[in-house]
């Protein structure tokens, strides 16, 4: 499987990162310069994501001093989905923020929710992507009856990102990197304990695996760290 | 076969048609809605449906 560069330190993207099982990560405008119309539609996602059991996060939900890129990038990995706001009054400069935090969420294999203005245009590339439109009408209802139903089809692939991790841990060429990725995928998604122990069943395997071939000792060895690392951060109460 | 028969009936259509193909299967995207072909030699996906409903002959997980 291609290995994943970090853009800051050039080095393989490696490392603990903190898992957040049912967080969702949202990506729109911060700070003083945000339009009504943009509260609005951040309110209005919170509040479904709230009441179906996920909790928000965004860039500056977090306190750390880490280089704020990295603790986006750390924030996306452990994050299960992601949500992208933006209108037609979100400056070019912020826009081309959300939507590099759209192309990583891609790269690092999140469902991303596109929640656009029903007055804003998606950059040319996502023209094929599904968005939801806010455009404040009945108090938000709408909006939310359609944004409820994209967050359950996220619940859904959950249990399709499940189903990818059996058949890739029961195929003949059995694939435990590819069942771990898959599982975590569907672990950050719901948070389902059930999950948890087919990880703790890759990581079992792992120790077992005696005859590495010495070209793929230092990618099985990453893969040992990388699953170790994911299930020992996980927190207890979520998984 | 039937005593009046003198040679069993001709059957319609090739085996291949009825039968399922043993190294794939499908399961479905809930977001795209469509089917994808799975490999189980290997686990990975072979091929996303670009039209609605399953393959033929691929057992649906």
């Amino acid at each position: 499987m291609a290995l994943i560069f970090s853009p800051l330190s050039e080095d393989v993207l490696e490392g603990p990162y903190e898992p957040k099982p049912r967080s969702v990560f949202v990506m729109a405008p911060l700070g003083a310069g945000k339009s009504q119309i943009e509260t609005e539609m951040d309110d209005a996602v919170c509040i479904v994501l709230r009441h179906k059991r996920f909790q928000p996060i965004n860039a500056i939900s977090v306190s750390g001093n880490k280089d704020y890129l990295e603790k986006i990038i750390q924030l996306i990995r452990g994050c299960g989905f992601a949500v992208a706001i933006f209108s037609e009054f979100t400056p070019a400069s912020t826009l081309a923020n959300i939507f590099f935090e759209v192309a990583l969420c891609n790269l690092f294999g999140k469902p991303v929710l596109l929640v656009k203005s029903a007055n804003a245009k998606p950059p040319s590339d996502f023209v094929r992507t599904e968005w939801v439109a806010y455009d404040g009408s009945e108090q938000g209802k709408n909006f939310n009856k359609h944004f409820s139903r994209s967050v359950e089809q996220v619940i859904a692939l959950a249990d399709y990102y499940r189903k990818l991790g059996d058949l890739a841990l029961a195929a003949e060429d059995v694939d435990l990197e590819l069942a771990f990725e898959r599982y975590k995928q569907a672990l950050l998604i719901t948070g389902n304990k059930a999950l948890k122990k087919k990880i703790e069943a890759i990581l079992a395997q792992l120790d077992t695996e005696q005859n590495v071939n010495n070209g793929l000792r230092a990618s099985t060895k990453r893969l040992k760290k990388g699953v170790a690392e994911f299930h020992m951060l996980l927190p207890d109460a979520a998984a | 076969m039937l005593p009046h028969q003198s040679k069993p009936m001709a059957k319609s259509g090739k085996q291949s048609k009825t039968s399922t193909v043993k190294s794939r299967v499908q399961v479905k995207n809930p977001v795209t809605d469509r089917w994808v072909k799975i490999d189980t030699q290997t686990g990975r996906i072979v091929d996303h449906k670009k039209t609605p409903g399953p393959y033929k002959g691929v057992e649906k997980k």
